[in-house]
């Protein structure tokens, strides 16, 4: 059975594939358009899910879509009424998007993509839970879901089990912890949908002094539910996210260009333990009600890694999957994945090991590439000689493009399309900023072969994080040998790299021989404001743009 | 002449519809308003609500 799974119209759009429970492929539309965050219909994501799968949409036994458009439309109109007549602009603004493509699924599904069988609309949160639980490894378990907003939930709690997920309790918009935390992202002059995980980047470097005031927007319960003060909130009834009683209690917003200030810091450093004190409360709810040790996360809030690091000791949860797309692209695969196994009952969900749902290119396709593009380069037919070449390079603080096999899905270069470097000198964090053009506050990631994590990190015994979304402690003895990855709070977002992960975990099992370090400082292959390189050509031009020493695409070592 | 009137029947349709849709509106913003100034939240113990969602296959093929 075919199940063709789309996620759009709200940010990152995405097609997937899922063939007999298995995801063939799946791939964000930012991808191919090379417009970051695009929510636009997926119509070159599907069409090349199709190509790639090689199969036809009349081979499609069902699409799912991720969220359930007419319900959403309902929340837009309640939601003018209980503003008007604040809100009379931006719902008249809005409104033609919505009459013109946004209600128009089904019609675009059947006509466009000419497609003749079963449509399923999910709700989107159950997209989300969906995308969490089944690639999970767990026949039962707590779930949580929680982004900014879906048709009417914001944060909702689950219980898995099987083939099936049981909704236990929800909060509806307004009330919104992912919008909370969008409000202080666009108040401290960043993108909201995009900068939030700049603000948690921020926040380690201020001191958490405005908890109190945070606490008179939003009460919150022992339980975890919450309520915010809508009063300090525009976003209801403006493009704005923020009131003017919100700037009297918090001063003036922070513009895009401008410096950033300790009151900036401070401020971040405020709404992330704020956020994390009420994440924390809720996940020990879910814990009461559903007394299962197995947690599965997922929903824009749940890439806060700074977060969810410290689950293991503020609450009893032993074992944590979070789903490395835990955005709305991966919801995509969530509402394929639901709709197999509520039509396959009988079929127990296979978990999911990695996220390489991309396309790959082959050594062929890669020369072709390359001498299109008169680039010199030497070809490693030896694999051995590559990763040792390469882990060289890194030693000798060389960084490196490294280009292999299929693409990451989800927002994290996990080794495939990534910007590679050594993490030993704290300098090299300047470098690769520089490099990419990202301000010079921001951590970077590190990759560490999985046997080792312990080594560097204070984790809990066997911890498995292949998906880059947990923040760890570092252990004082590693915070010399990995300092450009060590953050000034201490902490570094890790991803484990295990034999699954092929070429990669080769390639730092050989950094490690060379220099007895067992991680490498791991940033995604794209440039500030652009969406991760998806294809050779798009890898050589960001190449040559930046000054990155050296280029690995396949076999194919480049230099400048 | 018949233009004419055609034109300030289209005009009064417009003008009734409009007055429809802002009492229409009115009513709901005031009914809301009533409801939001009644309802006390202070001594909520939970913000939490028990939903009963139907996620039956058949009930998904629906978009609402």
């Amino acid at each position: 059975m075919i199940i063709l799974g789309i996620s759009a119209y709200y940010h990152d759009s995405a097609a997937a594939i899922i063939k007999d429970g298995e995801v063939i492929i799946a791939i964000e539309e930012e991808r191919l358009t090379r417009v970051k965050h695009d929510n636009t219909f997926p119509f070159k994501a599907i069409e090349h899910c199709l190509k790639i799968a090689e199969i036809n949409i009349r081979d499609v036994d069902a699409v799912a879509y991720y969220e359930k458009p007419l319900l959403k439309f309902e929340r837009l109109l309640d939601n003018f009424i209980k503003t008007y007549p604040i809100s009379i602009v931006p719902f008249i603004k809005g409104i033609p998007e919505w009459l013109g493509y946004k209600l128009k699924i089904e019609q675009t599904i059947k006509k466009k993509l000419n497609f003749k069988k079963d449509i399923y609309y999910l709700p989107h949160h159950l997209s989300h839970a969906a995308a969490a639980f089944f690639p999970s490894s767990y026949n039962k378990s707590a779930i949580l879901t929680v982004d900014g907003v879906g048709e009417y939930q914001t944060t909702a709690l689950w219980f898995g089990s099987n083939n099936n997920i049981k909704l236990l309790k929800s909060i509806d918009f307004p009330h919104s912890l992912g919008l909370l935390y969008s409000t202080f992202t666009a108040f401290l002059g960043f993108k909201v949908n995009e900068d939030e995980y700049k603000l948690m980047g921020l926040s380690a470097y201020g001191k958490p002094i405005y908890v109190d005031r945070i606490k008179k927007i939003i009460d919150y319960k022992e339980n975890g539910s919450f309520n915010l003060n809508l009063k300090y909130f525009s976003f209801r009834d403006s493009f704005k996210m923020w009131s003017l009683y919100f700037e009297k209690l918090f001063g003036h917003p922070r513009k895009e260009k401008d410096k950033i200030t300790k009151r900036n810091k401070d401020l971040a450093a405020s709404i992330q333990k704020a956020t994390e004190e009420i994440y924390f409360k809720i996940l020990n709810y879910l814990y009461k009600l559903t007394k299962s040790e197995n947690l599965c996360l997922t929903g824009g809030v749940a890439l806060n890694s700074l977060a969810n690091g410290k689950i293991y000791k503020k609450t009893p949860f032993k074992n944590v999957f979070i789903f490395g797309a835990a955005g709305d692209s991966g919801s995509a695969i969530g509402a394929g994945l639901y709709i197999y196994y509520q039509l396959n009952k009988a079929i127990d969900p296979k978990p999911i090991k990695n996220l390489y749902f991309g396309n790959n290119y082959s050594n062929f396709e890669t020369e072709i590439i390359l001498k299109e593009n008169n680039v010199n380069y030497k070809k490693y037919t030896d694999e051995s000689k590559l990763f040792t070449k390469v882990a060289n390079l890194l030693k000798n603080e060389k960084v490196v493009g490294w280009f292999q096999g299929n693409m990451e899905f989800g927002p994290r270069a996990l080794g495939n399309r990534s910007i590679l470097a050594n993490p030993k000198k704290r300098w090299m964090k300047t470098r690769v900023n520089i490099i990419k053009r990202r301000e010079q506050f921001r951590p970077f990631a590190g990759s560490i072969l999985q046997e080792k994590v312990g080594e560097y990190f204070e984790v809990p015994s066997n911890h498995y994080s292949p998906s880059m979304t947990f923040c760890f402690q570092v252990k004082k003895e590693a915070r010399d040998k990995i300092a450009a990855i060590v953050h000034i709070d201490n902490t570094c977002r890790i991803q484990t790299v295990s034999k699954d992960n092929g070429r990669y975990y080769k390639l730092i099992k050989e950094f490690y021989r060379q220099t007895g370090l067992a991680c490498v400082l791991n940033t995604s292959f794209n440039l500030k404001g652009e969406p991760i390189v998806e294809s050779p050509t798009q890898a050589i031009n960001d190449f040559f743009k930046t000054k990155m020493d050296y280029l690995v695409i396949n076999d194919y070592l480049i230099k400048k | 002449m018949k233009k004419i009137v055609r034109f300030l029947n289209d005009i009064f349709i417009i003008i009734v519809l409009f007055i429809t849709y802002i009492f229409f509106i009115g009513v709901s913003w005031i009914v809301y308003k009533l409801q939001s100034f009644f309802s006390n939240k202070s001594n909520v113990n939970s913000y939490w609500l028990n939903n009963k969602e139907d996620f039956s296959i058949d009930e998904l093929k629906s978009a609402y």
